[in-house]
This record gives structure tokens, C-alpha cells and sequence, in this order.
């Protein structure tokens, strides 16, 4: 393989990781923890900078 | 010097891209290629440096062991310094630089709301967005919620889950829960969630448990621990559990035992949960709002604010996964909402600063509308699914009626990629909502596309208008606060 400098491409926002499990600890559901947030933002969408 | 990945993270690896992320800080990373053969060298166990630079020199071409070791040496420590890693002369240092989650700090991981991570590499992207784009022709899953039993031991009045299921419940034997538990570790999946009907009614959930950990992989339990035994604490701390979630409706035991239906039950888990807590094992409460308990939520705030939990409620409210909105009677209306949103305003310092702040939540990255609406609403179909006792695959919890495929007939992966359902999902886009993204609410508006569909007789693109008059209602309270905020500003 050729070699470069290993490459840091993507890491999680400040408002937490989606991916890495929601920051909420649950998707979706009754639990969404989201959901607590008079500013809405939803599920996915609650780590997007705004 | 020795290296070894901390007890809290979970590496994976693809041909085009390593990823690890930490369960205790809530951080991730994404790495290149390059990055990914590094990543496949750490492991659990501690292992030399010199004997992975020699690993690494026999894979790539054209680099001398000193400038593989300069840059290898550079990974290791950007790892180490947001925890991803520990790295010392001993395994007994290693241990020693090892973070446990405890509460006997002033604020426990689990508190924390801020998980930015400090690199001095610039990067361009989020993980999010990097998974929900770079894997869009071709989505691996990365969570799975298991309802181990559905069985449940209690009957709360909102519940999504219809009560006759409970009722005729039933366990997933383990073999069948181990078969699909090694194909989703084969997939590549790291989080697996363990819940019902009530988890722990499943005679072998530490045997689970213990399995997930062989399999490496991130657990979250839902239970209500109303059956949590003292002698299963122990082990659900050596499996380093991510986070055990229950819910807790009031501290007025008549409250709680009303919504559940079954008597005793908050005392049964408000003792749990202390048991957990002193066990330094992560706890959630979840504090649903309904009629019932709208008025004393409050109280179960300040009690886990007290014990240090994270606690967080709810005033949505889903309809059930049979399509009935019977439940749906017990959710605040409107003007109840109103209360509560005010309330959250009033009483949650963290939101009333980030509110009066008005501070970007990053710099590092800009919002882009138009990359937004091509984005999927949420993971579904894209890097989560669950599974029920009877091996009917579904796209996220409470959708059981939207079924992808069974288990006992076919593979998890066939499911995962071959379901003409699942596929029908992948192409639901945020464009898939135009009025939405146009509307003057967006911001303040979650769109969900199972709470749709249980409450419209099935259509995940029918947007009940309670939820609207919600999110219209969230930017009215939050516009008028702000203004009286500037005014006050003003003035003073």
C-alpha cells in the first residue's frame, strides 16, 4: 500500500455523535430525549450545527 | 511503550475508513485509509510499540521505520489525549490511566453536554454526515435494539407497545439471540440496545450481556428494574455497561404506580436505581409527560439532579405500534405543552443560557441547508434497526407494524440489504418533507417519520398536526422570551 500521513477525516460535533449512538442514548420513540428541547431539532438532526 | 485502546472505545474498520469512538466521552473519530490500517494494530490488549511499527512497515511501500514511527507516534498520542487510548511502560499503568464511570465526581460523564473534541488536524466534516453520505449507496448498520422478551411486568398507560402483546408474551431463546448477536457483530455493529417488554424478565440477560462484550460490542439496557436483582449489579459493572435508561414518573409513588399500573413499582425502581448509582454504573431516567404526571415532573428532575443522574422527559407522546391511538389520550394538550416548554425555559439553566448566549453551537462546521435536505430524516434504514421476539425485523422502536423482514427466515444481513421496504426507506430524503423545509417552525420541529406513521393509520408522510402546533408553539415561547431577554438587556 502507499504510504501518506495518516488522515483525520470526520469527527463528532460538539452537540454530541448521531453515530457514535445518539447523544440521547435512545432513537427515536417515547424516550427521544430530544424532544425536551423547546428548539426542536429532531432526531438525526439534533447534533447539526445551526 | 506500551498501547492499548481504553476500555470505553470501540474501533472498526472497512477497507476505505477506521472509525472509533468512546462510550464514556461520547467522542468519535473518523480516519482514511492510512488511518484505518493504523487503528486495526490497537487492540484491548496492550501491545508494543515497536512490534506494531513493525507490523505496519511490512504493509505499506516507500517509508523508512523513523518517519512511520514520527507519524505513528503523532496518531497515538491525538488518541490518547481525547481518551480514546491509554498509553504507558506497564499494563498495570495502563489500567491505572484508564477512566471507570463514576459518580463520585462532581459532574459524571454522563452530565456532560458538551462533547467538543480538540484536534490540532483540521477537519472538515462530522461524523454524522460523513456516515449518512459516505455510506449511502451501500448503509452498515451500527445499532441494534433487541427486545429480548416482550414479556413485561408492568402496563403503562401510554405505552406504544399494545398491551394484549404483553400479555401473550414470550423470550427469544439465547441461541437464536446469540446467532443474530454474532451475524450483527459480523456486520460490523457496535451498539446493541437489550430491552422488551422488560429486558430483565429474559432469565439469560447476563449471559447476553457477558456475549456482547465477547462480541465487543456497546451495550444500552431499557428496563424498567423492577425485577433487578442485587447479585445481577456486579456483573452489569464488570460488562461496563454504556447506560442502563428507565423511566421514573413522578416522586409520587401513587403517580408512578397509576401509570404503570402496578403497585409498588416506584419503589421498586427509585431503589434500583439508588442501587445502580452506588454501583457506579451510568443511569438514565426518562420522565415521559402525560396528564398523569404533568405536574410533578419537576420533583423527578430535581431527585436525579440530587443523585447525579442524566434525566430528561418527553411531552410528545407516540401512538401505538398497532396503528390504535388509544394512549394518546393521556398526552398534554396544547396548552399543557405550553406550560412545559415554559417551564424548561424557566428551570433548565443549560438551555436558558444557550438561549440568552445565542452562540453558534460550532465554527467548525456551517450548516448547509441544501446538503441538509438531501440527507435521510434520521438513521432509519441507514445505520439502525430492531428486532422482536418472534424475529420480525423493524426500522426503529415503536414501528413494529412497518415490518422488513424475520429472522427465522431469513439472515439479518439478507434483511439489511435486500428488504424492498428498507430500500423504500434509504430514499426518504429531508427533501421528502418540502413544506418543512421551507416552514418558518423548522428549527424548532422534529420531523419522525414512526410517529407519523402510528399516528396517521400508517402514512410516515402524513404530519400529525398536533406536532406542528407544537413546533409553531415552541418558536412563539422561545421568540417571545427572546425578545424579552433583549429588552431586559436593554434597559438594565
Amino acid at each position: 500500500m502507499k504510504y501518506e500521513k495518516a488522515k483525520l477525516i470526520a469527527k463528532n460535533l460538539p452537540t454530541g455523535s448521531y453515530a457514535a449512538g445518539c447523544p440521547s442514548y435512545n432513537k427515536g420513540g417515547d424516550n427521544c430525549l430530544i424532544q425536551n428541547n423547546p428548539r426542536g431539532k429532531g432526531c438525526s438532526s439534533c447534533e447539526r450545527a445551526k | 511503550m506500551l498501547i492499548r485502546q481504553s476500555k470505553n472505545t470501540f474501533i472498526r474498520c472497512t477497507d476505505k475508513y477506521g472509525y472509533i469512538i468512546n462510550q464514556l466521552t461520547r467522542q468519535d473519530r473518523v480516519y482514511d485509509k492510512i488511518g484505518a490500517t493504523f487503528l486495526k494494530q490497537i487492540d484491548r490488549m496492550p501491545k508494543d510499540v515497536d512490534s506494531i511499527l513493525k507490523e505496519l512497515l511490512k504493509e505499506f511501500d516507500e517509508v523508512s521505520f523513523i518517519e512511520l514511527k514520527k507519524d505513528f507516534l503523532e496518531f497515538v498520542s491525538s488518541l490518547e489525549q481525547s481518551k480514546f487510548i491509554v498509553s504507558g511502560d506497564t499494563p498495570e499503568e495502563l489500567d491505572k490511566k484508564d477512566l471507570d464511570f463514576t459518580y463520585n465526581i462532581c459532574i459524571p460523564k454522563t452530565l456532560n453536554d458538551d462533547f467538543s473534541q480538540h484536534t490540532n488536524e483540521k477537519v472538515s466534516n462530522n461524523t454524522q454526515d460523513f456516515f449518512l453520505e459516505e455510506v449511502q449507496g451501500e448503509p452498515k448498520i451500527s445499532a441494534l435494539q433487541f427486545e429480548l422478551s416482550s414479556r413485561c411486568n408492568e402496563r403503562c398507560i401510554h405505552c406504544y407497545i399494545p398491551s394484549a402483546k404483553k400479555q401473550t408474551g414470550s423470550d427469544m431463546p439465547i441461541e437464536k439471540v446469540k446467532s443474530i448477536i454474532d451475524e450483527f457483530a459480523e456486520m460490523g455493529g457496535i451498539h446493541i440496545t437489550l430491552s422488551g417488554g422488560e429486558a430483565f424478565l429474559h432469565k439469560d440477560i447476563l449471559e447476553i450481556c457477558k456475549y456482547c462484550r465477547e462480541k465487543d460490542l456497546k451495550i444500552s439496557i431499557l428496563s424498567n428494574l423492577i425485577s433487578l436483582k442485587d447479585d445481577q449489579i456486579p456483573i452489569l459493572k464488570e460488562v461496563n455497561l454504556s447506560i442502563i435508561q428507565t423511566s421514573l414518573y413522578s416522586m409520587d409513588p401513587l403517580i408512578h404506580d397509576t401509570i404503570t399500573t402496578v403497585k409498588g413499582s416506584w419503589q421498586k425502581t427509585k431503589e434500583a436505581i439508588e442501587k445502580l448509582v452506588a454501583a457506579d454504573i451510568p443511569v438514565q431516567i426518562s420522565c415521559p409527560l402525560m396528564k398523569a404526571n404533568k405536574d410533578g415532573y419537576k420533583e423527578v428532575l430535581a431527585y436525579a439532579q440530587q443523585l447525579k443522574i442524566k434525566a430528561q422527559t418527553d411531552y410528545i407522546m407516540m401512538a401505538q405500534a398497532n396503528l390504535e391511538t388509544g394512549n394518546l389520550a393521556n398526552r398534554l394538550s396544547l396548552e399543557e405543552t405550553e406550560k412545559v416548554i415554559r417551564d424548561i425555559i424557566e428551570y433548565d439553566l443549560d438551555y436558558k443560557q444557550e438561549l440568552m448566549l445565542k452562540r453558534p453551537r460550532s465554527s467548525e462546521f456551517e450548516f448547509n441547508k441544501e446538503r441538509f435536505s438531501r440527507q435521510p430524516v434520521c438513521g432509519v434504514g441507514y445505520d439502525n434497526c430492531c428486532i422482536t421476539v418472534n424475529g420480525d425485523v423493524y426500522p426503529c422502536a415503536g414501528w413494529q407494524d412497518y415490518v422488513l423482514g424475520n429472522v427465522y427466515n431469513q439472515s439479518l444481513k439478507d434483511i439489511w440489504v435486500k428488504s424492498e421496504k428498507i430500500k423504500q426507506l434509504r430514499n426518504i430524503t429531508q427533501s421528502s418533507f418540502p413544506k418543512c423545509l421551507d416552514c418558518e417552525a423548522f428549527d424548532y420541529c422534529s420531523r419522525c417519520l414512526v410517529r407519523n406513521y402510528n399516528e396517521t393509520n400508517g402514512n410516515m408522510f402524513e404530519i400529525p398536526k398536533h406536532f406542528c402546533d407544537v413546533a409553531f408553539l415552541n418558536m412563539r415561547i422561545v421568540k417571545e422570551y427572546e425578545a424579552t431577554f433583549i429588552k431586559t438587556m436593554y434597559t438594565s
